[in-house]
């Protein structure tokens, strides 16, 4: 299963919050991401991060660090696959915010 | 016959002469053919309970710092007590986009004001800065008889209350178009730049003040490779709403600029408590690391950070709001 945000979602990304503007990483996270863990447990779910505008940080967090908040670490970084060929270092990035999310 | 004045009228008209004469060594101000005025200083003055103020040469608080605060200082104050104010932009010669915005911003804040003063104005004489005004969208913002013309060498200025990524993706366009790129990754930086600054604006500046919003401008050197961006709101400034250490709080310690400078160098300086907020400005600075962008300046109440040389600065005024500046380097 694999999620292009510019194709699926949007080509400009936005806040944090539903309530602060459109596309926001709430919206990303309870749209596209949290159906798929609700769904199906064990299959793979690559997220690729090409073709956009560009990512606030408070989007990314919100996105992936407030999965993790949700539904524990393990579960999120045991399915979720990142590919990112025009800027690498957003992987780590999101992986960092991941680490460092705290209910 | 001669007419013969007790002492405090003679000192009245005696005023009245010097005023006369200061007026006439203006040139702004001899086109002005009124009575009963009077001087506030040399450049502002009052004519039938309307304040001139006379925009200084170079219009921008990064580039004339002292004289722009003072320029807008002398807005302020009548205009904040409902009182009319032309602004006379004549003189205008250089211009950028901090400069324009901040008077926005301020302009912004005199809505709430009762009585509302009436701001009018002219138009720079000076060809390009009078372009500028008038396709920013600027005559929007004041009583006035200019239009408002749009072209591709402006972007007018962009106001809104909520974090626009679609606004930030519109302002990417023009750069694209204007430097003809066609490579994405070549202005992400400058969208995150423009993201994160309308998040702070969002989450900080104003709290549980009614929310004015942010102004935004992207302006293109004349023929050259550079375009200047500004970003600023009128909330409670930076300084006022981080997190701050104890030895922060203490009254002799206070200096806005250095705690600017920790909420740029310091992650999770936010006021939420959150470990994983405050992430904004520390991005910006890797921005900058990475010399995606340029000249990151932020302006807050009374102080100044230049990101580029880490160098922070004191303001002889206080500013009421935020601005963020920073240059996109066609390289």
């Amino acid at each position: 299963m694999e999620i292009n945000i510019a194709k699926d979602f949007s080509i400009t990304p936005g806040c944090r919050h539903i309530k602060d503007g459109p596309f926001s990483g709430e919206a990303f996270r309870k749209e596209k991401l949290e159906p798929l863990f609700e769904s199906n447990l064990s299959e793979k779910i690559v997220i690729n991060l090409d073709g956009v505008e560009g990512y606030s940080t408070a989007f990314l967090e919100e996105a992936f660090g407030g999965l993790v908040r949700l539904l524990g670490k393990e579960i999120v970084k045991k399915r979720l696959e990142f590919i990112s060929t025009e800027e690498p270092f957003l992987i780590n990035e999101i992986n960092n915010y991941m680490e460092k999310a705290i209910r | 016959m001669k007419n013969v004045y007790r002492a405090e009228k003679h000192k009245h008209f005696n005023q009245l002469r010097s005023d006369k004469a200061l007026l006439a060594r203006s040139s702004q101000i001899k086109k002005i053919h009124a009575f009963g005025y009077r001087i506030c200083s040399s450049t502002s003055f009052v004519i039938k309970d309307r304040t001139i103020v006379i925009a200084p040469e170079n219009f921008s608080i990064i580039n004339n710092m002292e004289g722009f605060l003072k320029f807008i200082s002398k807005i302020d104050i009548p205009a904040w007590h409902g009182k009319d104010v032309y602004i006379n932009l004549s003189e205008v010669k250089k211009i950028t986009p901090d400069g324009l915005l901040i008077l926005i911003a301020y302009l912004n804040r005199y809505k709430s004001c009762n009585p509302t003063p009436k701001i009018g104005g002219n138009s720079p004489k000076e060809e390009y800065c009078h372009q500028v005004f008038s396709e920013s969208g600027f005559y929007k913002y004041v009583v006035s008889s200019y239009k408002h013309h749009n072209s591709n060498n402006v972007l007018s200025v962009r106001s809104d209350e909520l974090v626009r990524s679609d606004e930030a993706g519109a302002v990417i366009e023009f750069v694209r178009q204007k430097f003809k790129i066609t490579d994405r990754t070549l202005t992400r930086a400058v969208y995150t730049t423009i993201m994160e600054a309308m998040n702070n604006v969002r989450e900080h500046a104003y709290g549980d003040r009614k929310n004015f919003g942010w102004w935004l401008m992207a302006l293109p050197e004349q023929e050259e490779n550079v375009i200047h961006f500004a970003l600023a709101d009128n909330g409670r400034g930076i300084p006022k709403t981080i997190r701050k250490k104890l030895s922060e709080k203490l009254p002799f310690m206070e200096n806005d600029a250095k705690l600017i400078r920790a909420t740029v160098l310091e992650q999770n300086r936010s006021s939420t408590k959150l470990p994983y907020r405050g992430l904004g400005l520390p991005t910006m600075k890797k921005l900058v690391d990475k010399k995606k962008i340029r000249n990151l300046n932020i302006i807050s109440s009374k102080g100044g950070y230049l990101i580029d040389v880490d160098k922070t600065y004191d303001l002889n005024k206080e500013y009421f709001g935020t601005m963020i500046s920073w240059d996109f380097i066609k390289e």
